[in-house]
């Protein structure tokens, strides 16, 4: 079994402050954007994992994105194999494909409530919805499947979510 | 001297043995009876007469060892095994009264330090500079304010109403709806309350169903929701209110009722465990006066109530006390059987102090003598999970209970040789 070395990584929300963390191994490269990036369809972070296979994070603080509708837009590019998942006090859909890992995650709406209610600081970016999509070759899909799936198993918030008081 | 004898002595003992086996019968009848474990605890083990066995146990082992003075070589045995006796029943007295065990119910994300304790009452009393839990009892105070218990009621159970309202939809602005009587239109949709929605109605329409909300869009397009979603105005100062967002492809309209509750009385379950009891309490400070009702909330978690037209909020529940670590859950999962929905054990991720740490069903964390089990596991579609994490401290386990189990035992290995071989 390959071990492969793993750090705890900082991944900044989209207003450019530290809002996730995640266990990224030591091989892969990282590209962050030049500056803060508000376009939703830029992603906050990517991974190269390696030359034929990617690994990007989008977040989005402003809208609602139902799971289900992004893993159908996933299903008209490549069909696959759908699993919910829940993580970190999100919950939302698993996508497998021959080509494409994909995470889809919304913040339960109780604790999208109680963020907002208490104005945690940074709360907008906490409450994003957020995507994990790494898409490459069947062989690489394949050779680094059970690391992408430890980052995104790993990948929450750096703070924890208050309890309503 | 006579006494004195008498509490040593093995008749005492006997008395003792056969008071705690009726103890132990009657425990055991009432709990097969009630199926509750709470309420045949409550008239045996954790009543105030069973509590005062066990320090008869203690007087009487210690007179009986006390009584051989001066001791000689050959009580040697006797004392080994008393001492034995006596370390255990300090364990179990020091269990009983410093001890901890409570539960804390976390959801995914988030995370606790406080642990609520069974059977427990308490009241939450909350403004804007603190908080504080007073225990529940017929007459309370804090600061200016003065609550009197009122009513109690053992088992109710209280309903939030927020568009619905007793066969009615109420939103915010515009005249209440019959259920299944006259649509109401708006500028941008017709409102409908009724038990069914059409699968496509040819314009834009807002049906409010009993169980769920379905939009329609001036173009077909379809939004459902259920009703959780709620505003908080002013921190619960101002209140509550129910409320329905529509998507952005959604003309737009504020859908908003106030929050209201309603509490029913019900018929008590047997057992004890089961019952939310409801309290109606007068609330008073310098200027105003009012009555209260609140339901039962054993884990904390649901909405404070304002009083005093906003002053205050309260809440009725457990009552709370802090663990020396800091617990948050990362993820929780049920692990099925193969090939089945059947659960087979849960399993938590949770960071303990910032450490890494897996509770399941067969893995019990332990830290600083504090020990987590995991309970219980919550989830529901697209909604993060719940967990329960049972919480027990024993300060004597290792120092008076397990200590003690090994000296009895050492104790009566040497009175069985000492007979066996004079």
């Amino acid at each position: 079994m390959l071990h492969l070395l793993v750090a705890l990584a900082l991944i900044a929300g989209r207003d450019g402050t530290p809002t996730y963390r995640a266990d990224v191994p030591k091989q892969w490269h990282r590209i962050d954007p030049a500056h803060p990036e508000p376009d939703t369809t830029k992603p906050i972070v990517s991974f190269q994992i390696d030359s034929d296979l990617t690994l990007h994070v989008h977040s989005f603080p402003n809208l609602r994105l139902p799971p289900q509708a992004q893993v159908a837009r996933w299903q008209r590019q490549t069909p696959g194999h759908v699993t919910p998942q829940t993580r970190g006090g999100f919950a939302g859909l698993f996508y497998e494909a021959a080509t494409v890992l994909a995470w889809s995650f919304i913040l339960d709406p109780e604790h999208d409530q109680t963020l907002r209610l208490l104005e945690v600081p940074n709360h907008r970016q906490m409450r994003a919805d957020y995507t994990i999509k790494a898409s490459g070759t069947q062989e690489a899909i394949a050779t680094h499947r059970a690391a992408i799936c430890a980052f995104a198993n790993t990948f929450e918030l750096i703070d924890e979510i208050p309890r309503r008081p | 001297m006579k006494l004195y004898h008498f509490l040593g002595s093995v008749y005492f003992a006997i008395i003792l043995i056969a008071t705690t086996l009726l103890f132990v019968i009657a425990g055991t009848i009432i709990e097969s009876v009630s199926g509750s474990h709470l309420y045949a605890a409550t008239f045996t083990y954790s009543s105030p007469v069973f509590q005062t066995l066990l320090w008869l146990y203690v007087v009487n082992i210690l007179i009986s060892t006390l009584r051989r003075y001066p001791f000689k070589w050959r009580h040697i045995p006797f004392i080994i095994t008393h001492i034995g006796l006596l370390m255990i029943l300090g364990g179990v007295l020091v269990k009983s009264h410093f001890g901890v065990q409570g539960a804390m119910a976390i959801t995914e994300g988030s995370g606790g330090q406080h642990i609520v304790l069974p059977n427990s009452y308490a009241l939450l009393v909350q403004n804007r500079q603190e908080r504080t839990l007073l225990p529940l009892q017929s007459d309370m105070h804090h600061k200016d304010l003065s609550i009197k218990l009122l009513d109690w009621t053992d088992h109710a159970e209280e309903q939030l109403d927020g568009f619905f309202k007793q066969g009615w939809v109420h939103v915010l602005g515009l005249p209440p709806l019959e259920l299944n009587g006259k649509p109401l239109r708006t500028t941008h949709y017709t409102l409908y309350a009724q038990t069914k929605a059409p699968t496509f109605p040819g314009h834009a329409a807002l049906y409010f169903l009993p169980d769920e909300f379905v939009a329609f869009n001036a173009h077909g397009e379809k939004h459902t929701a259920s009703y959780d979603t709620y505003l908080v105005f002013d921190k619960g100062y101002e209140g509550y209110g129910a409320y329905l967002p529509l998507p952005d492809n959604f003309s737009p309209i504020e859908l908003m009722a106030p929050l209201t509750r309603r509490s029913v009385a019900k018929t008590p379950h047997k057992k004890k465990e089961e019952l939310t009891p409801r309290i109606r309490l007068l609330v008073s400070d310098e200027e105003r006066a009012e009555m209260l009702t609140l339901t039962y909330d054993k884990y904390a978690t649901s909405f404070r109530w304002p009083v005093l037209g906003g002053k205050y909020l309260l809440r009725f529940q457990s009552m709370e006390q802090e663990i020396p670590h800091k617990i948050r859950l990362r993820s929780a999962r049920q692990i099925n059987y193969p090939g089945t929905q059947t659960p087979y054990s849960y399993e938590a991720d949770l960071l303990v102090d910032g450490t890494p740490a897996t509770l399941s069903m067969n893995n019990v964390y332990e830290k600083n003598g504090y020990r987590y089990y995991l309970s219980n596991l919550i989830s529901a579609p697209m909604r993060a999970h719940k967990v329960q994490i049972v919480v027990n401290h024993d300060p004597a386990k290792y120092v008076l209970t397990y200590p003690g189990a090994i000296v009895l035992a050492c104790g009566m290995l040497l009175l069985y040789l000492r007979r066996r071989y004079g």
